[in-house]
């Protein structure tokens, strides 16, 4: 019997073309299923954020096979020069150079290579956003440090990464103040991979306030405040004043039963006390020091070894610019008796001059540079917490205010604010690495 | 037509239909699957990285490691500014822990808190603190341990005067401190999620201990005998002492052989030269001031010390002119020029030695100048005194202003030796003749007989009757045809001999009747006349030593030469023995003795007097042949300032000379040009040669073991038994160091040494040090001040130990003179320095943010360390004392060797006590 012929459905042949055709439709539909780069890129992402946090660990627990840097060469052949040595014949002088030039720090981790090299630069804010090396006597340990960094990234990445490098010490969060290292092109913004450690710095400011000695930590101020009753004291006039404001307002007593009014109190007052506390020091209202500035602090810390090799009292000179200085001064001194101390004299008639220059002034020595410097860099402090602070302060005066229990709220958050400004002894240093693409 | 895709009654589902599906399935199907991806992945990128918290921890003890190395660098540093050398409360080596786990308790407990509490130690997800006991961070100090890591170090040196090249040396401390971590969420720090015991284990970089064993080494290498500065004193100071006493003993200055001045700087340049060994480094300033203070003494313009510190140097250091105080100090002394030559001479001399064979001394005559011209001369009678006189002779001349100027010596001939010559110029001029019974012959016989009935009867002996000398003549040979047994003469005896000879006959008697027979005798003399020939033969002639019948024309003159050659000698026999002598006569008369020989004699000749003049020129032929011959070029004084060795240099280089030039001397061919000598007093001037060479060997020889002897005594006994060291291990020192310091050395510095890890070959790294020193030159003659107190940092004497002359070496006796004069100085150094500091300038370990990093120090100075109110201990300064002894030995006379200054049994200098 012959097969029944159709007359409605359509041929089997077209009904096989539309087939096939939709099953490669499907296909197709199928594709951005099967390479979607979504699993992948996220696979890699992941991997470069382990690779660059362990790249940075790995670095700061390296050491490098040499290190060394120049200490400031110049100086000690301008010193040697003017006593009269031949600085280019080969004699006794090339051994006393070999002597003081070459500070060669073996063992060291770049962890702590990094951290010193922070601290040595004593760098100050230039008042334009920017920041000057103080201490001119390292420079080279910058350089021989970006060097050591660059032969240990340049074998580990092979090309396939670029990497950018930033140490920063600031013991003022924010402000320009410490010591910066950078190395690298800056990083793109959206294809970098980040990875940041916390360091310690070597150094540990100490502050002498009355007959007790607080180093300049969280810890240690935490508890000083809290010894202190620093948001309890009434003898502190800010303190004073501030608690006042917030009972007047919490208890809306005039003239602070206004918000605004009692913020812009509240916001001056802290203002005050801010600047006490980060620059020139809280005073209660007999004038006495409560506490001494953080900046000031600092800086004497920085300075102490300038101040007392300003002295030029052998004992503290030679402290302060260490032992070697104090043999070569013996060597060059002997050559010729009219001056006892020809380096560690330039060392700091040298930092006279970088003051001079600084601040556009000269000065007839090196104590009045150095507390000029100060006073300079407190200014500049000044402007910039200010500037930087200010719209922080709001917040918190905000905040302040938005809590239940001012007077209550001020007691407990004043002195974990007051201490998240500060950074003295971490330092912070970022690797930054994103693909090079050919 | 109209076509429906669905209405197919043959029931077939399209395959369009399925098609649809298949895309509606498709589409859902990869909506899904993106939808799912992408919900998916970001929750898996925003996974936990749980290893962070080990991240942290590791960083965080990376972080307190080099926290820890900070703080024991500091504290290193600290310490070795004022390290304990005697401890009040334990060992040096204890209260070195004790300071440095107090110092790091402290110091890292500061930093602990300030870094690890209160959540300040983040990554941003987590925090790390450390546990708290009460708020409050408490480490027990003891909790904290060290481990010392020692390493090789690998050091340029020189034997004996520095140390071994290779030293482990502890070099580096390892720390230990365990602590407790906590870990939590920073969104939660309340919640641990962590706690973890770790031992933060560090090395501290400074190299304290290396310093600190160094110095100690270098404390030890100044010290005490046998120590390597003793050994450079010594052998330094022997160079000095010999040169100075040649130059004496040939100009009479210097005056002070042995002076204080030169010795500070010896003890000076030695200081350095072992500081630039032990440390490969010196204080700069030192070696400049060295060198000023060196052009100072002498008599060379000041220099500014600049000057020197331009100075072009060698590679490895400064080079330090051995010559300068040694020969050039003595020229200097001595009025000419710095580097005039010292003639040092040999010690012993051929010349001497013969002269000593052949001469006698009667008298020395000392010449004593004065200033402006004064000359006066003392002569000392030649006597077992006379060493003794000429001291004092020298002493009290000097205290009056007058120098001994020249020494001659008056000689006479030594007879000893003249007797000697003539002895053996007897001995050969001699020979033995003797003499034989060469022919016997009967020449006439007489028998009586009575004939018969004669019986014979007994026969006597024959004797003689008579005996008549006949015909005597010369059988001398011809010229050349003598040898022994050779007849010279030949005499002639006719000699009668009798016997009796008995005959008998029996008889018949009748006597009474009786017949009886009797027997008669008849006895009768036989005589017998018999030649004999008797002659004189030659036994042997200038006979010598083995040696006999070896001269040409013996027994006959020889005109050339005027020599008897013992021709007379025959004759003296001959007149030795007339016929009458019994012996003679017995021979003659002795019958059938045809060939016995008998009166050997020895005969001797006449020795011409040319003889003994040939034979005192011949003995001065040698000893001008001998006293040109030179010792090897390096046989002298420079070359082995220590006497003994020396003489034993200089006794085998005389040895060696002396047989290699002995055929020459002896001129065999000169005496025996052919088979034979020339004559018997040729024979005898050659023996007489051969005589005095072999007394000179044997005096060489003896002399030798003599002198040898002799100055080992002298030394042993001047050497105390409780000083540490003995004559052997002076020589030993000097033998073994004199190359490295006889006309320069080299003083190292800046010049690093290698420290190896020998447990892994990676870590080698090199160390170069600095010195500083106050004083930078230790000086005898000016104190320093120090406080309340006025320092001698160096302090010297020498004592002379024989005085102005020294002593005479072998037996003085009125007719031998003394081979050498020797002198000895006992030298004592004491010496300490008010501050020493080394620094570890290629690895400056201490941080100082001023000039980046800062050395690690190690200083000795005396100052007493407390902590608070309690004493632990004092730092002392390095200080040092040795003794040794310098010698001089010179030939005999000259202008003998000995300091001549008053003060030259005790020259101190004025800090010395």
């Amino acid at each position: 019997m012959p097969p029944p012929r159709g007359q409605l459905a359509v041929s089997l042949l077209y009904d096989t073309l539309l087939f096939a055709a939709m099953v490669s439709l499907s296909a197709v539909l199928l594709i951005p299923a099967l390479v979607s780069p979504l699993s992948s890129d996220a696979s890699i992402e992941k991997h470069r954020e382990l690779q660059v946090d362990d790249v940075l660990h790995t670095l700061l627990v390296s050491r490098p096979d040499s290190f060394s840097y120049t200490f400031c060469g110049s100086l000690l052949d301008a010193a040697a020069g003017r006593l009269g040595v031949d600085t280019t014949s080969p004699g006794l002088y090339t051994a006393v150079r070999l002597w003081i030039l070459d500070n060669e720090p073996h063992h060291e981790s770049y962890e702590a290579l990094i951290a010193e090299d922070l601290v040595s630069q004593l760098r100050i804010p230039d008042g334009s956003d920017g920041s000057v090396r103080l201490n001119l006597l390292t420079t080279d340990f910058d350089d021989a440090l970006r060097d050591a960094l660059h032969q240990f990234f340049t074998p580990l990445f092979q090309g396939r990464y670029a990497y950018n490098v930033s140490a920063q010490w600031h013991p003022i969060t924010g402000l320009r103040f410490g010591g910066e290292l950078f190395l690298g092109p800056p990083p793109p913004p959206l294809t970098s991979h980040v990875a940041t450690q916390q360091i310690s710095v070597p150094l540990t400011p100490a502050v002498r306030i009355g007959n007790t000695t607080i180093i300049l930590s969280q810890y240690a101020l935490a508890r000083y405040f809290t010894a202190l009753n620093l948001t309890g004291n009434r003898s502190i006039p800010e303190v004073a004043s501030i608690r006042m404001v917030l009972s007047d307002y919490q208890h809306q007593t005039p003239p602070y039963d206004s918000r605004p009014f009692a913020e812009a109190a509240v916001v001056r007052n802290l203002s005050h006390l801010l600047d006490g506390f980060l620059i020139d020091g809280i005073h209660d209202t007999s004038n006495a020091t409560v506490f001494p500035g953080i900046a000031n602090a600092t800086l004497d810390a920085l300075l102490a070894r300038l101040n007392n090799a300003a002295q030029q009292k052998n004992t503290t000179l030679y402290e302060s610019v260490g032992d070697l200085v104090r043999a070569v001064d013996h060597t060059l001194s002997e050559l010729n008796a009219s001056t006892t101390t020809p380096l560690a004299s330039l060392m700091l008639g040298h930092f006279n001059q970088t003051l001079d220059s600084l601040l556009n002034t000269t000065f007839p020595s090196l104590p009045e540079a150095i507390a000029a410097c100060k006073d300079w860099v407190l200014n500049q402090t000044t402007t910039t917490v200010h500037i930087l602070f200010r719209p922080m302060l709001e917040a918190f005066v905000t905040d302040l205010f938005d809590a239940g229990d001012c007077v209550l709220a001020f007691q407990t958050m004043l002195g974990s604010w007051l201490l998240d400004r500060l950074a003295i002894q971490s330092a912070y240093v970022t690797l930054t690495i994103w693909p090079v693409h050919p | 037509m109209s076509h429906s895709l669905l209405s197919d009654r043959t029931a077939r589902i399209p395959f369009a239909v399925l098609g649809i599906f298949l895309l509606l399935g498709s589409s859902m199907t990869c909506a899904f699957i993106l939808h799912l991806e992408a919900t998916q992945t970001t929750p898996a990128a925003e996974l936990l990285d749980l290893n962070s918290v080990s991240r942290l921890t590791h960083a965080a003890e990376a972080d307190i490691a080099t926290a820890l190395n900070r703080a024991g660098a500091q504290a290193l540093a600290r310490i070795g500014r004022e390290p304990i050398i005697i401890s009040s409360l334990g060992s040096a080596q204890d209260m070195l822990t004790w300071r440095l786990r107090h110092a790091l308790t402290q110091n890292i407990t500061s930093y602990l808190l300030a870094q690890y509490t209160d959540d300040q130690y983040t990554d941003g997800t987590y925090t790390l603190n450390i546990c708290l006991s009460n708020d409050t961070l408490t480490i027990d100090p003891d909790t904290i341990t060290f481990e010392e890591r020692t390493l090789d170090l690998h050091r340029q040196t020189l034997p004996l005067l520095g140390p071994r090249p290779l030293v482990s040396y502890p070099s580096y401390l390892i720390v230990h401190l365990p602590l407790t971590f906590r870990v939590s969420a920073l969104s939660d720090p309340d919640i641990t999620l962590r706690r973890e015991q770790a031992t933060i284990t560090t090395l501290l970089t400074s190299r304290y201990l290396l310093l600190e064993h160094l110095t100690d080494e270098f404390q030890t290498t100044l010290s005490g005998p046998a120590s390597p500065l003793w050994a450079f004193t010594t052998t330094f100071a022997n160079l000095y002492s010999t040169l100075r006493a040649w130059k004496h003993y040939v100009t009479g200055a210097p005056a002070n052989i042995v002076d204080n001045r030169h010795l500070a700087l010896i003890a000076n340049a030695g200081i350095l030269l072992e500081q630039g060994l032990v440390f490969h480094s010196v204080d700069p300033i030192s070696i400049i001031t060295l060198l000023s203070q060196t052009g100072h003494a002498l008599n060379q313009d000041d220099a500014p010390l600049l000057q020197y510190f331009n100075q072009e140097r060698t590679p490895n250091g400064s080079t330090y002119n051995t010559r300068n105080l040694t020969q050039g100090s003595a020229n200097i002394d001595a009025g000419d020029n710095l580097t005039d030559p010292i003639e040092t001479g040999p010690l012993l001399s051929f010349s001497d030695i013969i002269a000593d064979i052949l001469y006698n001394i009667t008298s020395v005559t000392l010449e004593f100048t004065k200033p402006p011209n004064l000359v006066e001369y003392e002569e000392v009678a030649y006597t077992n005194e006379t060493s003794d006189q000429i001291a004092a002779m020298i002493s009290i001349r000097h205290e009056q202003g007058w120098t001994l100027s020249n020494l001659t010596k008056q000689y006479i001939l030594n007879e000893t030796t003249n007797h000697a010559i003539q002895s053996l110029a007897a001995s050969v001029y001699r020979d033995s003749m003797s003499m034989v019974v060469s022919n016997r012959t009967v020449i006439y016989t007489q028998t009586n007989t009575p004939g018969p009935p004669w019986e014979e009867g007994d026969i006597g002996p024959w004797h003689v009757c008579l005996c008549q000398p006949g015909a005597k003549c010369s059988t001398i040979p011809l010229k050349g045809d003598i040898i022994p047994g050779s007849s010279l003469y030949q005499e002639h005896y006719n000699v009668t001999y009798e016997r009796t000879h008995c005959w008998w006959q029996d008889i018949d008697v009748n006597l009474s009747g009786n017949h009886t027979v009797i027997r008669i005798w008849d006895n009768r003399t036989d005589t017998m006349i018999e030649s004999v020939s008797l002659d004189t033969l030659l036994q042997w002639a200038a006979s010598f030593g083995g040696t006999h019948d070896d001269v040409t024309d013996i027994l006959y003159e020889n005109d050339t030469l005027q020599d008897p050659n013992l021709q007379e000698t025959l004759d003296t026999y001959r007149g030795q023995h007339p016929d009458s002598q019994p012996e003679k006569q017995q021979l003659i008369t002795t019958l059938g003795n045809t060939g016995a020989t008998g009166l050997q004699t020895e005969i001797p000749g006449l020795i011409p007097q040319w003889v003994q003049t040939t034979s005192w020129e011949a003995f001065e032929d040698i000893w001008d042949n001998l006293s040109q011959l030179t010792l090897n070029h390096g046989c002298n004084a420079t070359q082995y300032p220590y006497p003994l060795t020396l003489l034993d240099h200089t006794i085998a280089n005389l040895s060696a000379l002396f047989t290699a030039h002995i055929q020459e001397n002896l001129a065999y061919d000169r005496y025996h040009p052919g088979q034979r000598f020339c004559s018997v007093g040729m024979k005898a001037v050659f023996h007489a040669r051969a005589w005095l060479l072999d007394s000179i060997n044997t005096s060489l020889i003896n002399t030798a073991a003599t002198l040898h002897a002799a100055l080992t005594q002298i030394l042993e006994a001047a050497i105390p038994a409780s000083s540490g060291y003995t004559a052997d291990s002076i020589e030993e020192t000097i033998t073994h160091t004199i190359d490295a310091l006889r006309d320069k050395f080299t003083i190292p510095y800046g010049t690093p040494m290698i420290l190896a890890n020998p447990q892994s070959p990676t870590w080698t790294e090199s160390v170069l040090l600095a010195v500083n020193q106050i004083p930078h030159v230790l000086d005898p003659f000016q104190p320093i001040s120090s406080g309340q107190e006025q320092l001698w940092t160096l302090k010297l004497r020498n004592r002379c130990i024989f005085g102005p002359t020294g002593r005479p070496i072998l037996p003085l006796t009125p007719v031998t003179p003394w081979i050498l004069t020797m002198n000895l100085w006992c030298i004592d150094v004491e010496g300490e320095f008010l501050r020493f500091e080394v620094d570890d300038a290629n690895n400056e370990a201490v941080y100082n943010p001023l000039i980046g990093h800062s050395p690690q120090p190690y200083v000795r100075e005396a100052c007493v360390i407390t902590n608070g109110s309690t004493i632990l201990g004092e730092n002392t300064r390095l200080h040092f004392a040795y003794s040794t002894i310098s010698l001089a030995v010179v030939p005999a006379f000259g202008m003998m060797c000995g300091d001549l200054q008053p003060n030259w049994a005790n020259d101190a200098t004025p800090g010395y006590s």
